[in-house]
């Protein structure tokens, strides 16, 4: 695999991952927001699917500790509606970017994980960085592997990153501060159109297929604005919910049954990635509630979301995000906007 | 093409964000992650105008600030500091006077005004 160069490499150690699923049209990421927003626990991560094309609606979640958990997990165990819920207590996230919506850099992610045969519970994507969800135990094997694959600027090896990076690491993944805002102010929208939202569903070992299948997508020259995976710690399966362009629809279909022969995937377009853009959103409590109640409240359906870095993506149907943006509208404040 | 900017942030989608504004009115753009990384970009080629985040790992952008400032080659580079030093949040390691002590032309609290940072980098470099 010849090396990509790349911006950088960010992490985060010893953090706590929930994966819930329950029947489809259940209000899962609702539930899950709210409860961490009314705790007033920061997000690092959070990646939802309405509908992983079986009937499920998936959400994942990271954040500082099992704990910060315990009261969605406390209301899921008294309800019938969540099918699973189930914690990860020791995971890190690594995120590289920039990725420039090249499938092939998420690809090789993929790849270097399956061959070094480690199982991440998910994947997240935000406009700049892939962002990686791996048990701390499988931490050092794969910085090596991505340092191996991947050049970084900072530090040319894993061994480089301990010496130099890591403290400075730790250091800034404290939070210090927070922003107190009765209106949650952004940089601002952006967001493209014309794409179709995938869904797959494969067993582990395909997971290196999946690899492959991406990066010919960007050999072939596609865009990936969206990306999240999500994988119960506990299971042997991994869900895939990824956008690509909707004009070459039956390029994308030939390319996944080379790689993937036999396997299911279930496209639904078109529709849109609505792309909110930070500051500090893994360091501040309720905004992915924020986002997502605001959407609810104007009738605009999320099919999937990825809360990751500094920004939030979000999928949802059709080629017009305007109304989400006039929805979104009234809960965030773009700069430049009108003045508290 | 247009002037040469240097985004200098450790967080990526800060400087994707901060690029794209840019971008569109009509700025050549270069990225960096950290102060180390942005303090090589400036050695190779000399930006029209810095744009510098505070909190970096490795070098953070207060002493990136100061020994550009202090070096005849890049004494005249403009720079803008960008941070969320501000007052919107309270108290940090990083203080506020410490920003303004700098000799950085002009300090802007995050989130930025879009239209604030545009037209101080078309003050700054015209």
């Amino acid at each position: 695999m010849s090396e990509i160069r790349l911006g950088g490499i960010k992490v985060i150690e010893k953090r706590a991952y929930l994966y819930s699923s329950c029947r489809r049209g259940t209000d899962l990421l609702g539930n899950i927001c709210s409860t961490l927003a009314a705790g007033r626990i920061n997000l690092g991560l959070l990646t939802h699917v309405a509908d992983n094309g079986l009937g499920e609606s998936i959400t994942a979640a990271s954040a500082k500790s099992a704990p910060s958990f315990s009261g969605y997990m406390l209301g899921a165990a008294g309800s019938d509606k969540c099918k699973t819920a189930e914690i990860a207590s020791d995971i890190s996230r690594i995120s590289i970017f920039p990725h420039n919506q090249r499938p092939e850099i998420t690809g090789s992610v993929i790849k270097i994980l399956g061959a070094a045969a480690i199982k991440p519970y998910g994947f997240g994507s935000s406009p700049s960085a892939v962002t990686v969800v791996i048990s701390s135990s499988d931490f050092e094997t794969a910085m090596e592997r991505l340092f191996n694959s991947f050049a970084f600027p900072a530090c040319g090896s894993y061994s480089e990153w301990q010496a130099v990076c890591r403290m400075d690491e730790h250091q800034l993944s404290e939070v210090k501060c927070s922003y107190s805002e009765q209106i949650i102010t952004i940089y601002g929208f952006t967001r493209q159109t014309g794409l179709d939202l995938w869904n797959v569903s494969l067993p582990i070992e395909y997971m290196s297929g999946f690899g492959a299948f991406l990066s010919e997508m960007g050999e072939l020259g596609f865009k990936l604005p969206f990306l999240i995976s999500n994988s119960a710690p506990g299971a042997g399966g991994i869900h895939f919910s990824f956008a690509l362009g909707e004009e070459r629809r039956d390029r994308v279909g030939q390319v996944f049954n080379k790689h993937l022969p036999g396997r299911d995937s279930f496209c639904r377009g078109p529709v849109s990635v609505l792309f909110l853009h930070g500051p500090h959103f893994g360091d501040r409590y309720g905004i992915a509630d924020a986002f997502v109640t605001a959407l609810r409240n104007g009738g605009i359906p999320i099919l999937a979301l990825s809360c990751a870095v500094s920004s939030i993506s979000a999928v949802i149907a059709g080629n017009d995000p305007d109304k989400a943006i006039e929805v979104l509208n009234t809960r965030f404040q773009t700069p430049g906007g009108d003045r508290r | 093409m247009g002037k040469y900017v240097l985004i200098v942030d450790d967080d990526p989608d800060m400087v994707e964000t901060v690029g794209m504004m840019l971008e569109s009115k009509g700025y050549e753009v270069g990225k960096a992650y950290d102060g180390i990384e942005g303090e090589e970009s400036i050695r190779k080629r000399r930006p029209d105008l810095l744009v510098l985040d505070v909190m970096m790992p490795r070098k953070n952008g207060y002493v990136l600030c100061a020994e550009l400032k202090k070096n005849k080659a890049t004494k005249g580079i403009p720079i803008i500091l960008l941070t969320a030093v501000g007052e919107a949040v309270p108290a940090t390691t990083y203080s506020h006077a410490d920003g303004m002590a700098t000799e950085a032309e002009d300090y802007i609290p995050k989130p930025v005004d879009a239209q604030v940072l545009i037209e101080s980098i078309e003050r700054l470099v015209d």
